[in-house]
């Protein structure tokens, strides 16, 4: 019999091929090979294609959650939702876990304005009068602010037409007494009475505070605060820093003499960071004092700052003058 | 779906009750019908679902004539052609898909005792063949995919693509004859 043609073949691979034509690929050698170059890479590809579709597949699900009817879905939501937060109310109304609570905040929370912790009295004070005849009179000091619109008086205006109340400019730890009226509350008790000071204010001074001073604190100092001289560094006021710091010259005496030593100042920095007022308080004579005020007096500071504001600040500075 | 789902619509006692258990079985050959003829991961993912939305809303009329895979490789092979109709005018989608055609040989079934030049020279004849088949005609590609593929009867074939027995034969003779030309032409490529 002559050898299949190739649409033997076909037929064979399609399984519908006459069993004549079957027997003769299974005993010709070289039928036999021509159907396996046909069948091999079919079979190939049947491999390849079922291997390539089962790689594609997409992962299934290994379980399904059966989520019930929605609205029992939505039931059964809430009520975990409610019990949860019922546990967490009764848990927390419980005495032994409010005490627990408790022991973990300990300390009470402070509401007081902050004061610096170093408690050096700041300076500084005021004054001020009506240039009357009396002295002032004892009374209460009005309220701190950290800034001055109406100085207080003794027999403030009924109906003012913009009402703001008196203040000064002071730390909260003033010595003070308790009175319907405002008054110096280190005076006698007399006559109400202003004072024979200046530019409004109670006392002696020149300025809206209360006192012999000059600013809007109370007492002899100056420009706001309590006590004696300009605000000092501590109790809430921030030391100046200095950023111009010119060196202070040797005097030819000085020189010739080989004079060493310190030369301690007091400067009063205003709130421009400027020196104002330059003292010494610790000469040393030949001619260095003058020296030392003459080269601090160029100094430029960083003012002193309270409660974010710069302030005029009075400082202690010592000048050493060493010879080489 | 779930309305979909919890419908009660009398359905004939084909197996078809337990749809899931239906989709279980038959999914995995229907996608692999539809990504061998489309050669597109998503797009077969996408008609194999719809494959099942259609069946599952047509399983009242499922008659029981054909085995319910070969029911749904037809719903399949409708949807493959549909999809092919409205892709038809995409002429990048040709393109591209010929430059993907080498993608297959990694996939070759592994022959451990054949020598590497063995295994090399089938990977080869592999490739010949998924490129021959790319590019048959739609229908002689979905006869020839079905016979050498999915390993169906003539009458099967013909009953999936609603073909006549002898219509079916003559594509799959069509279909043989580029393969066998493809195949010589790797071979006589390589001895050249």
């Amino acid at each position: 019999m002559n050898h299949l043609t190739d649409q033997q073949i076909s037929e064979l691979l399609m399984e519908i091929a006459p069993s004549k034509a079957e027997a003769h690929a299974r005993n010709c050698a070289h039928c036999a090979s021509r159907v396996t170059q046909l069948t091999a890479p079919l079979a190939n590809f049947r491999g390849a294609v079922r291997n390539w579709s089962a790689a594609q597949r997409s992962p299934q699900p290994v379980f399904t959650i059966s989520y019930g009817a929605p609205k029992l879905a939505g039931v059964y939501s809430l009520l975990i939702h409610a019990t949860f937060a019922a546990t967490l109310l009764a848990l927390g109304t419980l005495k032994p876990v409010g005490d627990m609570v408790q022991r973990q905040i300990s300390g009470s929370i402070v509401l007081q304005p902050y004061i610096s912790v170093h408690k050096v009295a700041s300076g500084g004070g005021g004054g001020g009068g009506a240039r009357e005849i009396n002295q002032a009179s004892k009374g209460a000091l009005p309220k701190l602010a950290p800034r001055q619109f109406t100085p207080p008086s003794v027999d403030p205006l009924t109906n003012p037409k913009l009402p703001v109340p008196a203040a000064i400019v002071a730390p909260d730890d003033l010595p003070n007494v308790i009175a319907n009226n405002f008054g110096d509350p280190l005076s006698k008790l007399g006559l109400p009475s202003n004072g024979p000071g200046a530019g409004a204010g109670i006392g002696l001074g020149t300025a809206g505070g209360v006192g012999s001073g000059n600013g809007a604190g109370f007492g002899s100092g100056e420009s706001g605060g309590f006590g004696a001289g300009a605000y000092r560094i501590g109790g809430g006021v921030s030391a100046p820093v200095v950023v111009f710091k010119p060196e202070p010259e040797y005097s030819e005496e000085a020189r010739k003499a080989k004079w060493q030593g310190e030369v301690g100042l007091q400067v009063i920095v205003d709130a421009n960071g400027v020196p104002v007022s330059v003292r010494v308080t610790r000469s040393l004579g030949l001619g260095l004092d003058e020296k030392a005020v003459e080269a601090v007096s160029k100094w430029r500071f960083k003012p002193a700052m309270k409660d974010g504001k710069p302030v005029a600040v009075s400082a202690n500075v010592v000048v050493n003058f060493r010879l080489l | 779906m779930e309305h979909v789902l919890s419908s009660d619509r009398p359905v004939a006692d084909f197996g078809l009750e337990d749809f899931d258990a239906v989709v279980e079985l038959h999914r995995p050959r229907v996608l692999r019908f539809i990504l061998a003829s489309l050669r597109d991961r998503d797009t077969a993912e996408n008609l194999t679902q719809d494959c099942f939305v259609r069946a599952f809303k047509a399983r009242a009329h499922f008659r029981g004539d054909a085995a319910v895979s070969t029911w749904l490789l037809q719903i399949a092979t409708n949807l493959i052609r549909s999809h092919e109709a409205s892709q038809r005018l995409k002429f990048w989608r040709r393109a591209l898909r010929s430059t993907d055609a080498s993608g297959l040989g990694d996939w070759m079934p592994d022959d451990q005792q054949a020598s590497p030049e063995a295994n090399a020279m089938a990977r080869q004849q592999l490739e010949a063949v998924w490129r021959v088949a790319a590019n048959l005609p739609e229908r002689q590609r979905t006869v020839f995919l079905l016979r050498f593929v999915e390993d169906m009867e003539l009458l099967e074939i013909a009953s999936v693509t609603g073909l006549r027995e002898g219509t079916v034969k003559a594509h799959l003779f069509r279909a043989l004859q580029s393969v066998r030309a493809g195949l010589e032409i790797r071979v006589n490529g390589r001895k050249s």
